[in-house]
């Protein structure tokens, strides 16, 4: 198995395309698993009514603290309200309708205008997909819309509202490449309730930081389990989320004051760099909340993130950090590039597909920007940050190719040993992350060496 | 094998909702509780925690950035955007300022409410005449949004006036009148005050210069304007941010991060030269120069902590500051004296505090006392 492929830190693994294939299951096999997926549906007065009171417990708990905007609270009671009917509706009901909410509520969460165009580009991007012309030809047209929209997300010079880039990015520059790639591997055609569904996600509207969900795992996990324990975890992730984003609050204020030039000591510039790592509690809560959200109606989505700050190696920071992404190019980078060059050798194999996979991640992260702020731009810190990591993770990988790990060691010293290889890399990291931070090399310079200058 | 797992995913259910039913109770106990904490000894910071906690004011105006803070943070590299942001029905392009309101505009508010309209000159003042009229003691209140009365209906409940009306009441004999002219325009960063105060202000001969300093000039956002203006590739007019930006090697075609990050190691130096400048201005047009250091109702102790260093650089250029800082300490809950929530502008509650907090302190610092209110002046004296 790959090193940077992980076996044991997400919940679904991201299958082999040979195995994808087969998936694609017989009409008996699918009724199967409908009338199994029909079960899990199987309501219960009892669990019903101790979920709605949790989630009346969050909604108040949200106003109490604040939590996001009044757009937010509009949304998350409006998700409520429709978990409350969804829960109850036929099986075969529940996915329409949760997609109809999604799109209605698309409407009252971001300018009509927007939200108009948002759909009108998603069931073009579906037509065309599902027209009768080879599969390289409508991916080439669906390139080429996406060609035009860059142009005008770019130069403005389209006649669309400045705010559909934003919301238009975030909903289809990453999860549109992952569709595609299995649709290439899909022998059915695309069906029109799984793809609003995984497109149209209510929460997409208003968090345009969005996790990078598969939509195989998505289709896999409806309803895999029975719903109570699907929509618990979920409210779990949503309380684990909530807890990460009022952490972040006091991470801010503690990071406050550490203006570049107000770093004057070793001390404020160690506490400063943790701070700053420690600010992506923020992403990471908002995607605890939104997968948690998603559980509500059924979708079995994996965790997120998992103990990211407790990693003890970089291979496992990779692995802990943002789930989705790292499945994300495994899938679409890392297993193309390993298993055409797995027959030269196993070490380079996995060396250079993981350079191919920091590689694309450097390029989308400032695809990413591109589309949320509608400028491209390519920084000395971003490229040294993504170059850094990807040789920490080859290092780490070839160091386990040589030096098969034991597992599970509780003795007093293999405790201490974790120990500082936790501390070590969260060090690392932290260092690194700091660079990502600064907006230029000479800045992270400064802020690095501004101290010594009054010690 | 099929109910045991059955019975074991049930205890899972009910051991998970308990433990979030916990949780959720702990964290709205935690909020009811924040007060009373407050008042217990030793109760204060974990009740300042928990209040951060709840605040959402903070992710307006945090002091620092990450990666992901950056994302939706950009200003972008586009001109006409950049100088439409600034610009409305009430305000006008100005190559230097970026911006400034249209004199005689009917409404500057951007809310519903009472009309706040500008004077002849365009600031949120009475009309002024140019020649200043006998017995009357001048003050040019120079400020942002704060010193504004930003929110404020009518604006008159702004400390400057109530300020004024204070110095009016309590002038012994009735000889002269205090005159206080606010200059002050909402987002105004020291920069764009020193053009006020060089350019606008000199005409009114005015006996006091009063730069009311907010966070807004002295901590992250301090070089906002100066950003604008290099962006859009605008003259600098002043010898001292050409300097600085050719120090910190700034090109329009850098994204605000960028800028920011560059001019950063010039906030103090910027900060002293441009206080020196107003101050050497003010004592050209022989008027006194006076800086009072005003608070904004941020979340706990972020006030002090921004100004750290300030009133130290101040007493270096001896200037003499009224620092208002601890106007709203020892308030357990700063939201009641907020615009709104999330909107760290003082109410009329507030601006009237601070003009209580100014009043009194004048009356212990008789060099600022005589500054503002003159030699003659009853208060001032001990």
């Amino acid at each position: 198995m790959p090193g940077i492929v992980s076996k044991t830190t997400v919940d679904t693994p991201v299958s082999l395309p040979a195995e994808r294939h087969s998936t694609v299951g017989a009409s008996s096999g699918r009724i199967a698993a409908r009338v199994s997926r029909e079960r899990n549906a199987t309501p219960s007065l009892r669990k019903f009514v101790t979920i709605m009171a949790q989630l009346l417990g969050l909604l108040f708990v949200f106003h109490q603290y604040h939590l996001e905007t009044p757009e937010f609270v509009l949304m998350s009671v409006g998700i409520v309200a429709a978990f409350a009917v969804h829960y109850w509706l036929p099986f075969r009901f529940k996915e329409g309708f949760w997609v109809a909410v999604s799109i209605v509520g698309s409407f009252c969460l971001v300018e009509f205008r927007v939200a108009s165009w948002v759909l009108a580009f998603g069931l073009l991007f579906f037509l065309i997909l599902r027209g009768s012309a080879s599969y390289r030809l409508r991916v080439l047209v669906v390139a080429a819309i996406f060609a035009v929209l860059a142009y005008g997300c770019a130069s403005r010079k389209l006649h669309l509202p400045v705010a559909f880039y934003p919301v238009f990015g975030a909903i289809f520059m990453f999860r549109l490449i992952g569709y595609l790639y299995d649709f290439a591997h899909s022998k059915t055609p695309p069906r029109l309730l799984p793809y609003l569904s995984y497109f149209f996600l209510l929460p997409n509207f208003y968090f345009l930081l969005f996790p990078v969900i598969d939509f195989p795992t998505m289709r896999r996990t409806y309803y895999q389990r029975d719903i109570h324990e699907i929509a618990q975890q979920g409210i779990r992730w949503i309380g684990r989320g909530t807890v990460q984003l009022l952490l972040y609050r006091l991470v801010l204020y503690f990071n406050d004051p550490y203006l570049p030039d107000r770093v004057n000591s070793l001390g404020a510039l160690l506490t400063t760099m943790v701070l700053t790592f420690l600010l992506y509690l923020n992403v990471s809560g908002t995607f605890h909340l939104i997968v948690g959200l998603c559980h509500l109606f059924g979708y079995d989505l994996p965790d997120t993130h998992r103990r990211y700050y407790l990693a003890n190696s970089f291979l496992d920071f990779w692995r802990r950090i943002n789930i989705y992404w790292k499945d994300f190019m495994v899938k679409i980078v890392y297993f193309p590039v390993y298993f055409k060059l797995r027959r030269k050798g196993e070490a380079r194999a996995q060396v250079v597909a993981t350079i191919a996979v920091f590689l694309v991640t450097w390029a989308l992260h400032s695809y990413q920007l591109f589309w949320l702020q509608g400028t491209f731009s390519v920084t000395w810190p971003d490229t040294i940050f993504w170059g850094g990591i990807g040789i920490l993770v080859i290092a780490n990988t070839l160091y386990d190719l040589r030096h098969p790990r034991r597992r599970g060691d509780l003795s007093w010293t293999g405790r201490a040993v974790n120990s500082v290889k936790v501390l070590g890399t969260f060090a690392v990291i932290t260092t690194l992350w700091s660079l990502w931070s600064s907006p230029t090399l000479t800045s992270w310079i400064y802020l690095l060496t501004h101290w010594t200058h009054h010690a | 094998m099929l109910s045991r797992n059955g019975s074991n995913a049930t205890e899972a259910f009910w051991r998970s909702a308990a433990l979030t039913g916990i949780t959720l109770v702990f964290l709205v106990g935690l909020q009811a509780a924040a007060p009373r904490i407050y008042r217990l000894p030793g109760g204060r910071y974990p009740a300042m925690m928990v209040e951060l906690m709840g605040s959402r004011a903070l992710l307006f105006n945090p002091g620092v950035n990450g990666y992901y803070e950056h994302i939706f943070n950009a200003e972008g590299r586009d001109i006409d955007r950049r100088r439409s942001k600034w610009l409305s029905a009430t305000r006008i392009y100005d190559s230097f300022r970026v911006y400034r309101p249209k004199p005689n505009a009917k409404n500057l508010s951007e809310w519903q409410g009472p009309a706040i309209p500008t004077n002849n000159f365009g600031y949120v003042d009475r009309n002024w005449s140019i020649q200043k009229p006998e017995g009357v003691r001048r003050l040019a209140l120079l400020g942002d949004s704060v010193t504004e009365g930003f929110g404020l209906h009518p604006p008159t409940q702004r400390f400057g006036n109530l300020l004024e009306n204070q110095l009016n009441a309590a002038y012994l004999g009735g000889a002269q009148r205090i005159e206080v002219m606010n200059f002050s325009v909402a987002g105004y960063r020291l920069s764009q005050l020193l053009d006020v105060a060089t350019e606008d202000v000199p005409r009114f001969q005015p006996d006091t210069y009063v730069l009311a300093l907010t966070e807004l000039s002295i901590f992250r956002g301090w070089d906002a304007h100066l950003v604008d203006l290099i962006a859009l590739n605008s003259d600098l007019k002043y010898g001292i941010f050409r300097r600085i930006a050719a120090q910190a090697h700034t090109a329009p075609q850098d994204d605000d991060n960028t800028l920011h990050a560059k001019l950063a190691p010039f906030r103090m130096i910027a900060l002293k030269e441009m206080l020196m400048q107003m101050k050497s201005n003010a004592e050209q047009h022989h008027a006194q120069f006076v800086v009072l250091l005003v608070p904004s109702l941020e979340d706990a102790d972020l006030i002090h902590r921004r100004f750290e260093g300030i009133s130290t650089l101040l007493q270096s250029l001896d200037i003499t500051t009224v620092d208002l800082l601890d106007t709203f300490d020892g308030v357990p809950d700063v939201v009641p004296l907020r615009n709104s929530r999330e909107d760290v502008h003082p109410n009329a509650l507030g601006h009237a505090m601070i003009a209580r907090n100014l009043y009194a302190k004048l009356r212990v610092q008789p060099k600022a006392c005589v500054a503002l209110a003159g030699q003659n002046a009853g208060i001032c004296k001990p």
